[in-house]
């Protein structure tokens, strides 16, 4: 299993493809590597050299009890491109949910390391408590197709109603999603963040896309980042929050038009 | 075919972890969605294991290249071909 040593830690990556860098930065909790490996990344990776990881705490990287903020996962994103040959120099950046908002950090961060960020229906901090809440609890794979096109307050009923999954994949899920709220620090790193640097983000000058979907409970969001960047697009897609595993094609499409424009 | 049986045998267990042993013996016939209840990141990490083992076989690509509906349905039998055509 491809691992790599940054940040003094183990990270678990898969490169793919050829062609102009591109890294994609997955969610937290329900997220992992495998949101990109079976729709977005093989897609991409037809005209781009591709580089997914999994988070600190997260999918096959190294178990993590802390640094779940968005200055740590910055720096660990930092860390990777450097580990890993062909992607020291700009590169695009695309993160979905939470990876989002890592991307927008990292481009206020690094700004001569990135050259186009794209956020996938990202929250953006303060996150809302009850939207942390939502992404601590963990469900079986129907019922994500079910969380796909629920709106927020149907979201965390469905959520809390079927925390404890089913079978091996859905217990498996529940012990992940339970170990990084029970032993790790992550609700109250996600908590504890600040706002968004409204000010830096008014500076950067990298075009940033934002792909929201049409019934996601962060859709807004878009709305508040276009009015901040200096260069921003948004695009709507028909769905919910889980866009990458939703509609691939769809995502692949719209995120490669921005990166070839 | 058999001997490739063993390796997947043997890579699975790798995977799935002492702690959820497989409680029915894996056959050419096992899925690996109904049956295994592999995780999409164990998916990742099977393909992983396999490419380390089949240097000639380029099994993340061919699982990446796969929906995911079409890599639940998978059962041990078409990896095991898979391999057995890239030898």
């Amino acid at each position: 299993m491809p691992l790599i040593a940054a940040a003094g830690r183990a990270f678990h990556i898969q490169k793919l493809g050829s062609g102009p860098p591109v890294v994609l930065i997955h969610g937290l909790v329900i997220g992992n590597l495998a949101t990109w490996f079976f729709g977005v990344a093989p897609l991409l990776a037809r005209g781009r050299s591709v580089l997914l990881y999994d988070q600190r705490g997260h999918g096959l990287s190294a178990p993590a009890e802390s640094g779940f903020d968005l200055a740590t996962s910055s720096a660990d994103l930092g860390g990777v491109l450097s580990a890993v040959g062909g992607f020291s120099g700009p590169v695009d950046v695309v993160g979905h949910s939470y990876g989002g908002a890592v991307a927008l950090r990292f481009a206020l961060d690094e700004p001569e390391r990135v050259r186009r960020v794209v956020v996938l229906d990202a929250p953006l901090p303060p996150f809302d408590p009850a939207e942390v809440a939502s992404m601590m609890k963990e469900v079986d794979e129907d019922q994500m197709r079910q969380l796909i096109e629920l709106d927020h307050r149907q979201f965390s009923e469905l959520a809390a109603r079927l925390a404890a999954g089913r079978g091996r994949r859905g217990a498996l899920r529940a012990d992940r999603a339970r170990h990084l709220r029970e032993g790790t620090t992550v609700t109250a790193d996600l908590m504890a963040e600040a706002p968004i640097d409204a000010a830096g983000l008014a500076r950067l000058e990298r075009p940033v896309l934002c792909v929201y979907g049409s019934r996601s409970p962060f859709r807004a969001r878009a709305d508040e980042l276009a009015a901040i960047l200096p260069d921003a697009r948004i695009v709507e897609l028909h769905g919910g929050h889980l866009l990458p595993l939703e509609c691939p094609a769809e995502v692949v499409r719209v995120v490669e038009e921005f990166l070839d424009g | 075919m058999s001997e490739t049986l063993d390796v997947i045998r043997g890579v699975i267990e790798d995977v799935v972890g002492p702690e959820w042993s497989v409680d029915r013996p894996i056959t050419m016939e096992t899925s690996f969605g109904s049956d295994l209840e592999l995780e999409s990141i164990e998916f990742v990490a099977l393909a992983e294991k396999l490419q380390a083992r089949y240097e000639k076989v380029d099994f993340v690509r061919w699982l990446s290249e796969k929906e995911l509906e079409e890599i639940i349905e998978l059962k041990v039998g078409d990896v095991v071909a898979y391999i057995d055509t890239c030898h």
